[in-house]
């Protein structure tokens, strides 16, 4: 711990002047003021919370469906031989 | 014999006084843990403990700050952060005003440590006067001065453990909670503080 500096005064303070300080009422509204932003703070966090638990599956889900194999789907495949021409063109 | 009656005995601290602090009886203790309890569930309550340690903390802040309105930020930011870590607030057998002085102690610290400054102990003459036996003719203005010389001199942790001990009139379990030290620690550090103000005070009296 650092340095300090004493001083001496003549007379202790009154009561009555000690008295003047006092203001409950202003303490209850500091009070309930920093509760007010405490609950907003949680209620922020919580909401940050649950948004990046529902990034976290969406994007876990969408990996998961992206590492599955293709489904085949009937597809037409048509065949082109030389020398054989479809009936229709050759009437 | 005439030297010592004239010049040391007037500066030589009254040991007598170190065993008188202002004290709470396990009963009143005892009430004052239920109105807590009460306030934990409705804060209104609190208003009790706020009237009745208000004086106690804001001298003690203004003794530590020299400063009227600092002192009423410092006491008014004292009580809120009670207010706001009441329900942890954990009953250890002291008075509550144990658990106020060591908030408002942290507060005056992170004050200081903010603006960089040295820490300050605006002490009452008056009672300076009381803890030293003086001769009929009282203290002169110069003996005021020495005294306020040989605090600076002291350790700030040992003039915090004076100051809690002989202006504030705690206990030595009470400055130990405070100061986050053990007991005997804080004991050892007054006495041997007393000790070296009577030596000051013959050396500085015999130069």
């Amino acid at each position: 711990m650092g340095r300090h500096e004493i001083r001496l005064r003549r007379y202790k303070m009154t009561s009555r002047r000690i008295e003047g300080h006092k203001n409950y009422y202003d303490v209850m509204k500091k009070h309930q003021r920093g509760s007010r932003v405490k609950r907003l703070l949680k209620l922020v966090l919580l909401f940050l919370f649950f948004a990046l638990l529902l990034g976290i599956v969406y994007f876990t889900s969408k990996l998961v469906a992206d590492e599955e194999p293709p489904a085949f789907e009937n597809e037409q495949v048509s065949l082109v031989i030389s020398g054989l021409e479809p009936e229709s063109r050759s009437r | 014999m005439s030297f010592y009656k004239q010049v040391i005995m007037p500066l030589i601290i009254d040991l007598n006084k170190l065993n008188t602090s202002r004290h709470m009886t396990d009963e009143e203790i005892a009430v004052e843990q239920r109105i807590i309890e009460v306030s934990k569930r409705d804060v209104q309550k609190f208003r009790a403990i706020y009237d009745r340690y208000f004086e106690d903390i804001f001298e003690f802040i203004y003794r530590r700050t020299d400063d009227e309105q600092l002192a009423d930020d410092l006491c008014s930011q004292t009580f809120v952060k009670a207010l706001e870590n009441l329900k942890r607030y954990e009953f250890r057998g002291l008075p509550f005003s144990a658990w106020l002085y060591r908030i408002a102690t942290n507060e005056v610290n992170k004050h200081f440590n903010k603006k960089n400054r040295n820490r300050v102990f605006s002490l009452e003459e008056e009672r300076v006067k009381e803890l030293m036996e003086t001769d009929d003719e009282g203290f002169t203005d110069a003996q005021i001065q020495q005294v306020r010389e040989i605090l600076d001199t002291l350790p700030t942790a040992t003039m915090e453990i004076l100051e809690l001990r002989f202006f504030e009139g705690l206990g030595f379990k009470e400055i130990a909670y405070i100061l986050n030290i053990g007991e005997s620690g804080a004991k050892m550090r007054l006495y041997r503080a007393v000790e070296k103000l009577r030596v000051q005070f013959n050396l500085n009296w015999k130069e």
